[in-house]
């Protein structure tokens, strides 16, 4: 029974401990810890998942959820301009909206658009970040194709009262503030999040001859998160989650651009109250939430989505090797927008289940499935197949194998579906099928350890949806109008390898090295033409680097901690045959030191932080300027 | 430049005594020393006139200048006809070839003359030839090219990106340089008046002027302020017209559209005129302007006179005109987003002929007209939401009741248009939905593709070098 245990709860131990390292079952590593919830990822076998860790978020000073990541993996983010602005994951070459983001299981993916501004989410006020590569549609539902990144704030290992404060300042009038307060009394947990952001955002960049101020790209964000758990017994726990978001972001327009005066002014409303029932290792958990997703843009063209949710998931232990779950989820989704014709709904329903089953020591297999139902229609069936086998042990070494194959469904978006002119209530989903296999070794030795990991994935996504010119139609005048309209046109396929590498090297006591290397190398080509006339098949998709490199390495001396962050992005093309010069391969060098002191008996954390060291002139998108050189201090108060 | 004088012989002797001095001769002609004997002269002579090499100048496509200096001449035989003798075939022209004649050559100097009437994209051979009473003698051969046709495509860019472009397709070599200009910006329109390009662009909003000289296409001014959503140009005299939508309301309506008039020796917007409705196309027909006011069901008419511009008139069209174009007999035809072609009489301003139901876009049409205008051609979709614009129209207005045939009707993503003026091929851009270059599809007049190539993104016009 403990080695089913720990097999089951090391997938959640990750979460809960806190743990930088990657992700693969390992009974042997982690101790065993009590669960409460019914965790998706215990049933995520043969996929990689990776932890970012708030201690890793501090020391780098990172503020939004896209830097958060794309500084601690080889995730790539499509940045349409310098900070504040627009940024859009691309995981596996399978673009922004083959993604899948969730809070509290909650999908929070903008309905409408179908992805989500990683610049508009603030990655500090999570303690919990994992990002889960590759398909897993069956667990995480609509649109994890690429991957599937998780947020929320787990209560339970709260152990006493803290107030901590932080400011920074940075460079082109940016300002950051955050307060957050941990309470624990008793039963009852809770944690207040506050956070405040500020910039103007003008930094220079050379146009022709002249050197001139960025224009219109100030933003500013805010918000506040309320984490509440009310421990009522060992066999009931209730949670509340509520979060609201503001952004507000003057569009930067592109380099030659200086007279545009775009804006878009973003406001996220999010809740979900959770009542989980444990009984021994059977678990039922209850959620309601509800979302709400404004965005404006030019103070007047307004898209507003709410959402009603409601979910219930149990899951039982049906002998030592055996553990199961089945759920359901509902989503009715409101959306009111001046382009669509009048208020749109749409039911959007999930049956799933799963099995995990560890016939032999060190073996993991399951399998999980999920059937979409919009508005009554049954859509993408999804199952997925997975494995993880320990394939060598000694007393320095393990090296396990896995596998995954995976059906996955990406439904249109309302805006495919219901945007006046041009939505297309024909469209189908995006289906893809899935593989991949990967190995990992683990070595621990004296005072070092290390993991190195290497994933071969390959995705083949059908259906896929792209929007065209040419549409025909009358307005309300009964006039004739011209439109784009989407349709499933392409199907693309991606396959490629992500490496990984860690060192962590104890030193002595006070000094210690760690070195995280991430690489992908992406191959994501179209492989059907729209027309005769169409050249693009077999070429790599745009904006999709074929190499992506992270390497962090930090060296903690006492409370002082020194990180350079160094990343590769390779050339990209910016439109689908390859023909017009891409965008060119770049590398930024960042720098940090940070320290922790005491102060009065409490924590005084600071750090300061050097982005792009070396004036390196890039883009990211086509015709954006990008900041050089500029710096962050932060100083943070901690009280017990 | 002169790099080689020679010595003229004319040379009356038979033609058998001089092979042995040419080896690569052919057709009966002997080289001596630089000159060809003419054929078939039976005596032999020398004379002292010493003539260089041609050098050529100004080559185009289907020109260029010929110089060649004669250095002396010989009283003892008055030069009674002299000029260039050419051909792309027979590498030793002679005057059973193409030739020109300058008349009698009384003094030494530079002869000078303009070769015109070549085919593009063609390697020549080119000689001068003097003739005396007693026969013709032939100088040095010298080759030359002339330039490629080359049509440009204009291509709009993705919004935003600054990747609007002009490409060129050479339809001699079928070779595409898409590096030809790049515009940092959205092309709206590209228009050619004279040796002045003109592009209207926006993201960013400017007017930019080019010049074409031969096949080459350099940047000349940038005009930045004054614009807002620009979309038509059209010039006369010193003075530019750019229609402009103006800005956006809440509604993603445009209320406040007017006319901008650059001064286009200074280089400026001097004054604008309110329009009232939200225009797209101008066109000039002399000294008078003509606005199709797409979201209206009106063309403007307007006095061009710099910033004294008055309107004077107005037309009443249906809904929607788009694009304008003027036939042989003077008839301005415009295309409505309503699905309606008519003709306006620019004597009297009124619509005197209507094509109703024709299949269009429903914004930003595109139309054309052939170098003899009499064939109209424009792009319409279907009448299904979601078939994409895929056909070409042709309207032969020499027929007693014009309509709308189809002239190619399996597009995908057609988006511009233009028509060969010297032999009425039709160019037709595919936009590929904007993801990526385009393709450029070249059909015959009579329908018969008969070559695609690569454009830049979103080919939305073709001009013709």
């Amino acid at each position: 029974m403990r080695y089913f245990l720990l097999i089951v709860f090391v997938s959640i131990a990750r979460v809960i401990l806190a743990q930088e390292e990657d992700y693969i079952s390992d009974s042997l590593l982690l101790d065993e810890v009590v669960i409460n919830d019914i965790s998706e990822e215990v049933y995520a076998v043969g996929t990689r998942i990776k932890t970012i860790s708030a201690k890793d978020r501090i020391a780098e000073g990172s503020s939004s959820l896209a830097n958060t990541i794309a500084e601690n993996t080889s995730v790539f983010f499509l940045q349409y301009g310098a900070a504040g602005q627009l940024s859009s994951i691309n995981i596996r070459g399978l673009g922004p909206s083959r993604s899948s983001l969730l809070w509290n299981g909650m999908e929070i993916n903008s309905f409408s658009l179908g992805q989500s501004d990683y610049n508009l989410i603030p990655s500090s006020v999570f303690n919990n970040v994992s990002i889960q590569y590759g398909s897993a549609a069956s667990l995480y539902g609509n649109g994890a194709l690429g991957g599937s990144i998780t947020l929320g704030n787990d209560l339970n290992d709260i152990s006493n009262n803290e107030i901590s404060i932080s400011q920074s300042i940075g460079s082109f009038s940016n300002y950051r503030s955050s307060a957050h307060i941990q309470l624990i009394n008793g039963k009852l947990s809770s944690s207040t999040q506050g956070y405040f952001q500020n910039s103007e955002n003008d930094f220079p960049y050379q146009l022709a001859d002249s050197t001139i101020r960025q224009p219109n790209a100030a933003y500013k964000n805010y918000g506040a998160i309320q984490d509440f758990l009310w421990s009522v017994n060992t066999n009931h726990k209730i949670s509340f989650s509520g979060w609201y978001n503001y952004n507000f972001r003057e569009i930067q327009p592109s380099r030659s651009n200086v007279s545009n005066q775009d804006d878009l002014e973003d406001e996220n409303w999010r809740t979900n109250l959770t009542w989980n029932y444990i009984q021994g290792q059977n678990k039922l958990e209850t959620s309601i939430g509800y979302t709400d997703d404004r965005n404006l843009f030019n103070g007047s063209s307004e898209v507003r989505t709410s959402r009603w949710y409601a979910s219930v998931k149990g899951e039982k232990a049906l002998d030592q090797k055996l553990i199961g779950f089945i759920g359901a989820n509902w989503n009715r989704l409101i959306a009111n927008a001046n382009n669509y014709e009048g208020q749109i709904t749409e039911n959007r329903n999930d049956i799933f289940g799963g099995v995990f089953y560890a016939p032999l020591k060190g073996v993991n297999l399951t399998f999980t499935a999920r059937q979409p139902i919009v508005d009554g229609d049954l859509k993408a069936f999804s199952p997925s197949l997975g494995f993880e086998s320990k394939i060598f042990q000694n007393d320095r070494f393990t090296i396990h194998t896995l596998g995954n194959l995976s059906r996955s469904f990406r439904l249109p978006t309302l805006n495919d579906r219901f945007w006046n002119p041009g939505g297309n209530l024909g469209l189908n989903p995006e289906l893809s099928r899935n593989a991949e296999v990967g190995s990992k070794l683990r070595g621990r030795w004296n005072d070092v350890s290390l993991s190195l990991e290497a994933n071969y994935f390959h995705h083949l996504v059908d259906n896929w949806i792209i929007w065209r010119p040419g549409g025909s139609g009358e307005d309300e005048e009964g006039n004739r109008i011209s439109f784009w309209f989407p349709e499933n046109l392409r199907e693309v396929r991606s396959q490629g390898v992500e490496l990984n590498f860690s060192w962590n090297h104890k030193i002595n006591e006070n000094l210690n090295f760690q070195s995280n290397l991430s690489s992908t190398f992406t191959k994501s080509i179209n492989l059907l033409p729209l027309n005769d006339l169409d050249r693009s098949v077999g070429k790599q998709l745009p904006f999709t680097p074929l190499w992506n490199v992270n390497l962090y390495n930090s060296l903690k001396w006492r409370n002082y901690c020194l990180g350079v962050n160094y990343s590769f992005t390779g050339e990209r093309f910016v439109e689908t045959n390859n023909e017009l010069d891409p965008l060119p391969e770049f590398s930024l060098i960042n720098l940090s030191v940070a320290s922790k002191l005491d102060f009065l008996g409490q924590d005084i954390e600071t750090s300061f932080r050097i982005n792009n060291l070396f004036k390196t002139d890039y883009q990211s998108f086509e015709s954006r300027a990008m900041p050089g050189i500029n710096y962050e201090f932060s100083l943070q108060l901690i009280i017990q | 430049m002169k790099y080689q004088f020679l010595r003229l012989f004319l040379l009356f002797t038979a033609i058998t005594s001089l092979v042995v001095f040419n080896s690569c001769e052919d057709d009966d002609e002997i080289l001596r020393d630089g000159f060809i004997l003419n054929e078939g002269t039976p005596d032999e002579f020398q004379t002292n006139i010493e003539i260089g090499q041609i050098t050529t100048s100004n080559i185009d496509r289907t020109s260029i200048s010929a110089a060649v200096d004669i250095s002396e001449l010989d009283p003892q035989f008055p030069v009674v006809q002299h000029g260039f003798v050419w051909s792309s075939v027979n590498q030793n022209p002679t005057l059973t070839d193409d030739f020109n004649e300058l008349g009698a050559l009384s003094s030494i100097g530079e002869v000078t003359s303009n070769i015109e009437g070549l085919d593009a994209g063609t390697t020549y051979f080119i000689r001068p030839y003097l003739t005396v009473e007693e026969g013709t003698g032939l100088g040095v051969v010298t080759t030359f090219e002339t330039l490629p046709d080359i049509v440009l495509s204009v291509n709009e860019g993705n919004f935003g990106r600054e990747n609007g472009s002009l490409s060129s397709f050479s339809v001699t070599t079928e070779t595409v340089d898409q590096t030809v200009f790049d515009a940092d910006a959205t092309i709206q329109n590209a228009i050619r008046v004279e040796n002045d390009l003109y592009l209207v662009t926006n993201a960013p909003d400017r007017l930019d002027i080019l010049t074409v000289d031969g096949n080459e296409i350099t940047f000349s001014n940038s005009i930045t302020s004054g614009f807002f959503n620009p979309i038509g140009f059209a010039r006369v005299g010193n003075f530019g017209y750019v229609t402009n939508w103006g800005p956006f309301d809440q509604n993603f309506e445009t209320p406040d559209p007017f006319l901008a008039i650059v001064d286009l020796e200074a280089n400026e917007v001097i004054d604008s005129i309110e329009l009232g409705i939200r225009p797209q196309e101008i066109i000039a027909v002399d000294d008078q302007l003509y606005i199709a006011n797409e979201r209206g069901s009106t063309v403007t008419v307007l006095d061009a006179s710099g910033s004294n511009s008055t309107i004077t008139t107005e037309i009443d069209v249906p809904f929607g005109p788009s694009i304008m174009v003027v036939d042989a007999t003077g008839n301005l035809w415009v295309l409505c987003t309503s699905g309606n072609l008519v003709e306006i009489d620019l004597n009297t301003n009124t619509v005197v002929n209507t094509i109703d139901g024709v299949t269009v876009n429903g914004f930003d049409e595109k139309m054309v007209i052939n170098n003899t205008g009499d064939i109209i051609y424009f792009l319409g979709g279907t009448n299904d939401t979601f078939t994409g614009l895929t056909n070409v129209f042709e309207v032969n207005l020499t027929t007693a009741s014009p309509t709308a045939i189809s002239f190619v009707s399996e597009g995908f993503a057609f988006y511009g248009i233009g028509v060969d003026p010297e032999n009425g091929d039709v160019y037709v851009g595919d936009s590929n939905a904007f993801q990526s270059p385009g393709t450029g599809i070249r059909y015959s007049s009579d329908g018969t593709q008969i070559t695609t190539f690569a454009t830049g993104i979103g080919p939305n016009s073709f001009l013709f070098l």
